[in-house]
């Protein structure tokens, strides 16, 4: 015969529990895989994104410092690369590049779908000068030589083209009726994503970019010989920051009728974008990834550790037998090995699984030149480590237990599962005092102790419930145990966090999408807005082609007029408030066809301002900050610092717009001028024929539809919505993973109770029906925890990780209704069914097996 | 195993609501009728077998029993020797493998699971070895649930009753682990008298007692039939047979022998073991 010293009868031992429990452990490893595994695939897109993005930006030579030229102006070709060698530090710059961009439309044709028409940049290249600075990376069909200097050839962004399903080669027709044959698709790194140059929201199917030769730009906006941008890249080491004052002085006394700005690297707006949404995209990854591992850490210790105590007796057996400690702790920790490897399993594909859909959306969304999603070891490593321990140190804590208890306890037919801590103190004085007024010597009655060693009733609290017996059973039973119904409702409620944080995220941007829809298609829905490649007078021969348009019923001149806001003069030096890049739209602010909504103060004495950049600036309505814009100064602009008052707060969520009244643009030195015509459609002209007819003027810059922004957004949401749908079922899966877990183990715990009740007759559905209403209350219980949990942490994804992310945009996180209802629903009724999932074994139990007693 | 020491005074809550009746000598007719001589439970040639693979367990084997309304009758026999499976088939837990099953008549062998459970309700009540209240209900609730099973009307009263019956009225707002292990099964019992049917199944009712808190379950086990109640009770204590009214004794499953206990049914306070 085997003495008990062999390891061969507990292994032995401990498959037969695994066997007989394998639909519960494969359970419990879901749960710790899915937690394990979405911490690692989340996770590790954040080394893919820096890397890609530092392979990328290097190997298209991103410009180190870039000369533009403000509002529409030109110098002749070479005059800014003459104006980088007079540099002090011009040894130091390595390559230069001139360019002319210009703002444009896109009327590209789509066989077998409706034409593509939309807002875009045209950005002329010099080819002779190769491909030293922001170079173009061609993904589809190929680049452009210098064969094609001059000629109307030129190469699609990528981004746009992908986004609009555009064929690899075909046609765009520009502003001015202009044909352009695209012959490849790629991009350079100022414009991989989100064309940062237009302040607001752009979407990448609604703005694109189109790269010609130098000449054939030239030669496309009517401005032969002239450039309006310079890029440069200097060598390793040189000071960047120096070499940028030299620029800034050079331009304004090289080129005194000239506003230009001087930017680096850190200001390519895609640039920021692209890192800064690594770490604040991450901060979100890692929160998420590190609710749900919270979740199933607190699923796996309630359940792991009541699997152990379901043992107890088992153990207590086998220390009244002389079994040594070691040997009886081997195989409640085999049963968290075997839960620890299956979760590691589950864990690492459940990883890579998310793993590869990030990569896969990650390229889908943002294709860069490289993409490195190398498997990284050492992170699925750390989170299979966790996966790993996790069960076995939930197994260690009850093990112990199970060995401190007096073998004659533990072996009590009514020493089962779980010794629960006392409810309440004043619970357990009495307690105490039970258990001293049954202590004793001799004739003391051998049946007393079992009932109190399996632990604690609900205590005065579950005495106060109304209904009969039945109807206060459920709550009872969650009183039994606090801590496990905490940590069970813990687990529950970690998932419906990360389900508030999806969803509210997405209330909050339809939130905003709709309240700015429903601002922008007030009084005149179907206007267009005509962008002007330059500032023109109201009186040029560009704006009278757009008033006499037949496409035309009414047109408004406005002017859309960069600028910056300093909270204080004297510049961002003297001030713990960063300044804002602002788009200020001058126009009548009473205008019958469109002005923007006033939520606070006025529309007129002063600038209108969002409340993001109010709150930026540390101003309210009524103070006073200081505009820094170019002016008008002869033929020529000179950036100038204007005092001017905040009038009022405008609805839009948007930082970077403001508007002023076009009757104070006079002060500015900018009266009767203009670069932006708001234009309501003649009747009979569709929106796409009206924005053709109007986009074939010559001198004009691009049309779009006022809410084109919106809608572009709400094709994005669609796909976020997508995301989300996904990110519900995994947390749906998660929650009916932990319920039915719980439910498994309560209903192994509770078999001689229900065997009871079947016993006196009560139909199995009823027996059911009293774990059903004990689930939902736990349901109910960590449904309310996690919205709570859920609606700050939602507060903080928006309010701070977004904010940081995108600093134009100011919203504040919703939380919809119906959102709210159907994570309700969703958190109660995914726990609330999972006793059905054992409603066979109810039927189906042996009641007089189950009540035998094993003697 | 006899206890050595001199029985304690009797418990004085359940003697005050049962006087003299725990200690009544000679009561209980002859085996095989009660007091009204109505058949209750009828066995006929009832044999259960278990398939454990390759080999098969014959628990019951041609298995003759009838029982009369109002009477106590002790189940005896060793570990194994079939007294819980008689038991569990009479309570219709269990259906037989051949042989029929008639409680007042009607025919329980072949009954479908709902009408097996309309039984367990209405006609059969279960003591167990090891209680089995419910741990999150107070002792009032737990008889409370008795009563309500079996759809007894005023079931607070009821229950009232029946635990002021066996003698724990005080304690109803105590939950099980609050009680002795006496008292729990005195709530046990309780559960089962407050389900009003007329037939009591008790499994080892004392295995977990000591021998005071037997005794007293014994006397109120033993007043239930006086009141009308049919009452079985399934042990291998041959001494708790010396109470009954009649006693079937089983071997390996078959009847050994089955009459009234050597000298007659003794009083409760005769009982030593």
């Amino acid at each position: 015969m085997r003495t008990p010293g062999r390891v061969g009868l507990w292994a032995r031992w401990s498959w037969r529990d695994l066997r007989r429990r394998l639909l519960l452990v494969i359970a419990l490893a879901a749960v710790i895989g899915e937690g394990t595994g979405l911490y690692a695939g989340l996770t590790s897109s954040s080394r893919w994104r820096r890397t890609s993005y530092d392979v990328s930006f290097a190997r298209l030579h991103v410009h180190d410092l870039r000369v533009s030229l403000d509002a529409g102006g030109t110098v002749a070709q070479g005059r800014l690369r003459s104006l980088v060698a007079t540099l002090p530090g011009a040894a130091d710059v390595r390559d230069t590049a001139e360019r002319l961009t210009a703002p444009t439309e896109l009327d590209v044709p789509r066989p077998g779908h409706d034409d593509v028409l939309s807002r875009g940049q045209l950005v002329g290249v010099d080819l002779a000068s190769g491909p030293s600075v922001d170079a173009i990376s061609t993904a589809v069909g190929r680049g452009l030589g210098l064969a094609d200097d001059g000629q109307p050839l030129g190469v699609l962004d990528r981004g746009f083209a992908a986004a609009n399903h555009l064929p690899r080669t075909g046609t765009v027709r520009i502003s001015g009726g202009a044909q352009v044959r695209y012959v490849g698709q790629g991009q350079s790194p100022e414009y991989f994503v989100l064309p940062g140059e237009q302040p607001g929201l752009i979407t990448r199917s609604g703005f694109g970019v189109l790269y010609t030769s130098l000449p054939t730009a030239q030669s496309l906006t009517g401005q032969p010989g002239a450039v309006n941008d310079l890029v440069l890249t200097v060598r390793p080491g040189a000071d960047i920051a120096a070499l940028r004052r030299q620029l800034t002085d050079a331009v304004a006394t090289q080129l005194p009728g000239v506003s230009a700005t001087v930017t680096d690297r850190a200001d390519i707006r895609s640039r920021q974008i692209l890192y800064d949404s690594i770490d604040s995209n991450q901060a979100l990854f890692d929160a998420l990834a590190l609710i749900v591992l919270i979740g199933a850490m607190f699923a796996a210790f309630n359940l792991v550790g009541r699997v152990v105590d379901a043992q107890r007796r088992e153990i207590g057996i086998g220390m009244a037998l002389g079994v040594p400690s070691r040997l009886l702790a081997l195989r409640p920790l085999l049963l968290g090995l075997q839960i620890g490897v299956l979760g590691v399993l589950v864990g690492i594909g459940t990883g890579l699984a998310i793993a590869a859909a990030m990569a896969s959306l990650l390229r889908r969304d943002w294709p860069l030149p490289v993409w490195e999603t190398d498997f990284q070891t050492g992170l699925f490593a750390r989170a299979a480590l966790i996966g790993l321990l996790l069960p076995m140190v939930a197994a260690v804590m009850p093990v112990w237990r199970a060995l401190r208890v007096v073998p004659v306890q533990a072996i009590r037919v009514t020493a089962v599962a779980g010794s629960a801590p006392r409810f309440t103190g004043r619970w357990r004085r009495r307690g105490r005092a039970s258990r001293r007024a049954h202590e004793g010597g001799p004739g003391r009655e051998s049946g007393s102790v079992a009932g109190r060693e399996r632990g604690g009733g609900p205590g005065r609290v579950g005495r106060v419930l109304p209904g009969g017996s039945l109807t206060r059973m459920p709550a009872r039973n969650l009183g039994r145990a606090p801590r496990r119904t905490l940590l069970t409702a813990l687990g529950i409620a970690a998932a419906v966090v990360a389900l508030v944080v999806f969803t509210g995220q997405l209330d909050t941007f339809t939130r905003t999408t709709n309240a700015a829809e429903a601002d922008l298609t007030s009084r005149t829905p179907n206007r267009l807005q005509v962008v002007l490649p330059n500032v023109q007078s109201v009186t040029s021969p560009t704006v009278r082609a757009i008033r006499d348009s037949p496409a035309t019923a009414a047109a408004e001149t406005a002017l859309a007029l960069p600028a910056t806001i300093l909270d204080r003069p004297g510049g961002s030096g003297t001030s713990p408030h960063a300044p804002i890049n602002v788009l200020t739209y001058i126009l009548d602010v009473h205008s019958a066809m469109w002005a923007p909504r006033v939520r606070e103060g006025s529309a007129t004495g002063g600038l209108l301002l969002a409340a993001k950049a109010t709150h930026d600036l540390g101003v309210r309505v009524g103070d006073h900050v200081v505009l820094r814009h170019p002016q008008r100064a002869g033929a020529a602009y000179r950036t100038v610092d204007t005092p001017i008052r905040v009038a009022g707060i405008h609805s839009f969520a948007v930082r970077s717009v403001a508007f002023l009244d076009a009757a104070d643009a006079a002060s500015f030195g900018l009266g009767g001028l203009t670069n932006a015509l708001t234009v309501r459609p003649a009747p009979g002209y569709g929106q796409v024929d009206a924005i053709r007819t109007l986009a074939a003027i010559p001198g004009v810059g691009s049309v779009a539809p006022a809410t084109a922004t919106i809608e572009e957004i709400r094709s994005l949401l669609a796909t976020f919505v997508g995301i989300l749908r996904v990110a519900e079922v995994t947390v749906l899966l998660l929650a009916l993973l932990i319920g039915y877990n719980a439910v498994s183990i309560t209903l192994d715990e509770r078999r001689r109770e229900q065997a009871t009740m079947l016993a006196f007759g009560l139909p199995p559905w009823r027996v059911l029906a009293l774990s059903v209403v004990e689930s939902a209350l736990i349901g109910l219980l960590g449904t309310a925890l996690g919205l709570v949990a859920g609606y700050w942490a939602l507060r903080w994804s928006v309010e701070v990780l977004l904010a940081d992310a995108v600093p134009d945009l100011g919203v504040r996180a919703v939380l919809s209704a119906p959102t709210l209802v159907a994570t309700v629903v969703l958190g109660v009724g995914a726990v609330a069914v999972a006793p059905l999932l054992s409603a066979r074994r109810v039927r189906r139990m042996n009641v007089p097996a189950t009540l035998r007693v094993v003697e | 195993m006899r206890e050595a020491v001199p029985p304690d005074p009797p418990d004085p809550a359940v003697a005050a609501s049962a006087p003299g009746l725990a200690d009544a000598p000679g009561l209980a007719a002859s085996g095989g009728d009660g007091a009204d001589g109505a058949i209750r439970i009828e066995l006929s040639g009832v044999t259960r077998r278990y398939d454990a693979g390759e080999t098969g367990v014959t628990a019951l084997e041609d298995v003759d029993l009838r029982v009369a309304a109002s009477s106590f009758v002790v189940i005896l026999g060793p570990s194994g020797c079939g007294k819980t499976t008689l038991l569990n088939l009479i309570g219709a837990l269990d259906t037989p493998t051949t042989g029929t099953i008639r409680l007042d008549g009607a025919d329980l062998s072949r009954a479908s699971p709902r009408v097996r459970r309309e039984i367990r309700r209405h006609t059969v009540s279960f003591v167990f070895q090891s209680f089995n209240l419910f741990p999150a209900l107070t002792a009032r609730e737990n008889v409370q649930f008795g009563a309500e099973v079996a759809g007894r009307a005023g079931s607070e009263d009821v229950t009232g009753q029946v635990l002021d019956g066996v003698g724990l009225s005080r304690r109803g707002d105590h939950f099980p682990h609050q009680l002795s292990g006496g008292e729990q099964q005195r709530v046990a019992i309780a559960r089962a008298l407050a389900t009003g049917n007329p037939i009591l199944l008790a499994d080892e009712p004392t295995g977990e007692l000591d021998f005071h808190s037997g005794v007293q379950i014994l006397g109120l086990l033993r007043r239930q039939a006086a009141d009308g109640q049919t009452v079985l009770v399934v042990t291998h204590n041959r001494e708790i047979a010396r109470i009954a009214d009649r006693v079937v004794e089983l071997s390996s499953g078959r009847i050994v022998a089955d009459g009234p206990p050597p000298g007659g049914p003794r009083a409760v306070s005769e009982l030593h073991w």
